[in-house]
């Protein structure tokens, strides 16, 4: 669905994304994962044809973005991190606009609506919905004429968890029926539940490529994390999975029943992302 | 065909509910009024300023405040990965407010009794509210406020009003056959082809065409 090859843009004179290579195929979710300016919505911006001054080669759904025309649009969808909207018209008339510029037939707007919880709001002005409401809005209004890949930057945030949990479940019953999706996001929980592969990106270049449990296996190795009591004080230990027979204390305590917590820790996205980069997420 | 019939509608829709034909409403009726307060013989001539001044002026102001409306509730982003053509919002925007002008100059020309010619004049008011429109659109694409808008406004207005205004004056230089509000005026008011004016504004409307064309390629990808 998407290869990137040998691409090099810099918005100045000096060099930003440098010869990056990735592909995606259909029907994956991934994920670009980088801190604040690292170039993820420059990138995305180039993968959806707005930027077009790139070199090397970008081609989305068969066709190279720098010569797109206005169809290329009738098979993506984007939602952009900031809600866009006719205030003044309620959330069922935006949707309803919006459709209407596509050539197939759209989701019906009521169906649209109802996957996010705002049947009860559809005709209320989209001026008085709160940070929350719109995002959901413009979530929908980026998969409403059933695009082949979608691009969602920062799908999430400001969502409270019932919110968050169920536009994950839509973006998981995107990709189950076939659709492409560009994940940007610096939350790292998000990635490794929804991504096939993410991307770490760090000043404009790729700084590691996997699916999420091969990078946090990959990486650090998984601790033994357990707790007992010592002379009335709680004591806490961590021993390496890997050696874990080795450890005569613990086996001790697991001899005379006096663990008080046991549990193994695998290394989390975010620790993994500050080990290959030695920078932090945020 | 279909995408700007529904751009059409949208815009209709953003129109009516920024109140904008209730004003075009409001305007319409006081210069009526006015205009039968004028004694007979004066009601060709402030009738053609009325018509040639305010509908097509009032595009104008309205094109400045829906684009930067558009653009600060970030549709103009929206759109620009939709798959719209920047021609389509352009004719959109110009059908929709030439039609309002249109209708508001008829309504004052029929009810106050100022003569006009059936193809020329309709032909005039179309063509001036398509050029201030698109004048309008590319100040508003190149600007961020509303202030900004309004510096821009005064001169606008200057250049647009007074030519023709000295002209019905009596004050006819070369000129001010050379500026489209002369043009526009001498067009509504005649009832046959007049080759200098018709050629003055064709070059403003291509030049406005090209211009509005590039600013709106610009909106339409760089926000
Ligand atoms: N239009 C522009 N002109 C010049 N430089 C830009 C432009 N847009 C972005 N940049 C620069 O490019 C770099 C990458 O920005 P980008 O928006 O791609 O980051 P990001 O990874 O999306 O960050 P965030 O997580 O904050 O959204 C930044 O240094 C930014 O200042
Ligand atoms: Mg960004």
């Amino acid at each position: 669905m998407i290869h990137v090859q040998n691409l090099t843009f810099s918005y100045s004179k000096f060099p930003f994304i440098e010869n990056m290579n990735f592909e995606v195929g259909k029907g994956e979710i991934f994920g670009f994962l980088g801190p604040s300016g690292a170039g993820k919505s420059t990138l995305q911006k180039i993968l959806i044809g707005l930027l077009t001054n790139y070199t090397g080669s970008v081609q989305v759904n068969g066709c190279e973005t720098k010569r797109k025309n206005r169809n290329f649009y009738e098979h993506i969808g984007i939602d952009f991190e900031f809600p866009s909207f006719y205030e003044k018209f309620t959330a069922a008339e935006n949707l309803n606009f919006f459709a209407s510029l596509y050539q197939m037939p759209c989701i019906p707007t009521k169906d649209l609506l109802a996957m996010v919880g705002l049947s009860a709001d559809a005709d209320k002005k989209v001026s008085g919905f709160s940070k929350g409401m719109k995002s959901r809005l413009n979530f929908v209004k980026s998969l409403l004429h059933r695009p082949d890949i979608l691009f969602l930057d920062e799908p999430t945030s400001g969502l409270d968890p019932t919110n968050s949990k169920q536009m994950k479940e839509i973006i998981a019953d995107c990709r189950d029926k076939g659709t492409t999706i560009i994940l940007t996001t610096h939350n790292m929980y998000d990635a490794t539940e929804l991504c096939d592969r993410v991307a770490f990106i760090v000043d404009g270049s790729i700084k590691a490529l996997d699916t999420p449990h091969n990078l946090m296996l990959a990486k650090k190795e998984n601790i033994l994390e357990y707790s007992y009591l010592e002379n009335g004080v709680e004591m806490q230990k961590q021993t390496p999975l890997k050696t874990v027979s080795e450890d005569t204390l613990l086996q001790n305590l697991i001899a005379e029943n006096a663990l008080l917590t046991i549990h193994s820790k695998e290394p989390s996205l975010e620790d993994v992302f500050r080990e290959i980069t030695g920078r932090e997420l945020k | 065909m279909k995408r700007l019939f529904n751009l059409l509608k949208g815009d209709i829709l953003q129109q009516y509910k920024y109140g904008f034909y209730w004003l075009y409403l409001f305007v319409t009726l006081l210069y009526l009024i006015a205009l039968y307060f004028f004694p007979d013989g004066w009601k060709t001539t402030v009738g053609r300023v009325i018509v040639l001044t305010d509908p097509m002026l009032f595009g104008y102001m309205f094109i400045g405040a829906i684009i930067l409306f558009e653009r600060s509730e970030k549709v103009t982003n929206a759109l620009s990965v939709m798959p719209i053509h920047p021609i389509e919002y352009l004719f959109s925007k110009l059908i929709s407010l030439g039609l309002i002008s249109l209708l508001s100059s008829e309504v004052i020309m029929l009810g106050g009794g100022v003569p006009q010619h059936c193809f020329w004049t309709p032909f005039g008011i179309l063509a001036g509210s398509f050029l201030f429109t698109m004048v309008g659109m590319i100040q508003a694409c190149r600007i961020s406020t509303l202030n900004g808008f309004i510096m821009w406004m005064i001169p606008t207005m200057l250049i647009a009003i007074l030519p023709p205004i000295l002209y019905l004056c009596g004050i006819d230089g070369w000129w001010q056959q050379l500026m489209p509000g002369t043009a526009i005026l001498q067009i509504i008011s005649n009832n046959h082809f007049l080759w200098l004016p018709s050629l003055v504004l064709s070059v403003y409307l291509l030049l406005a065409f090209w211009l509005a064309m590039k600013n709106i390629k610009t909106l339409l990808v760089n926000e």
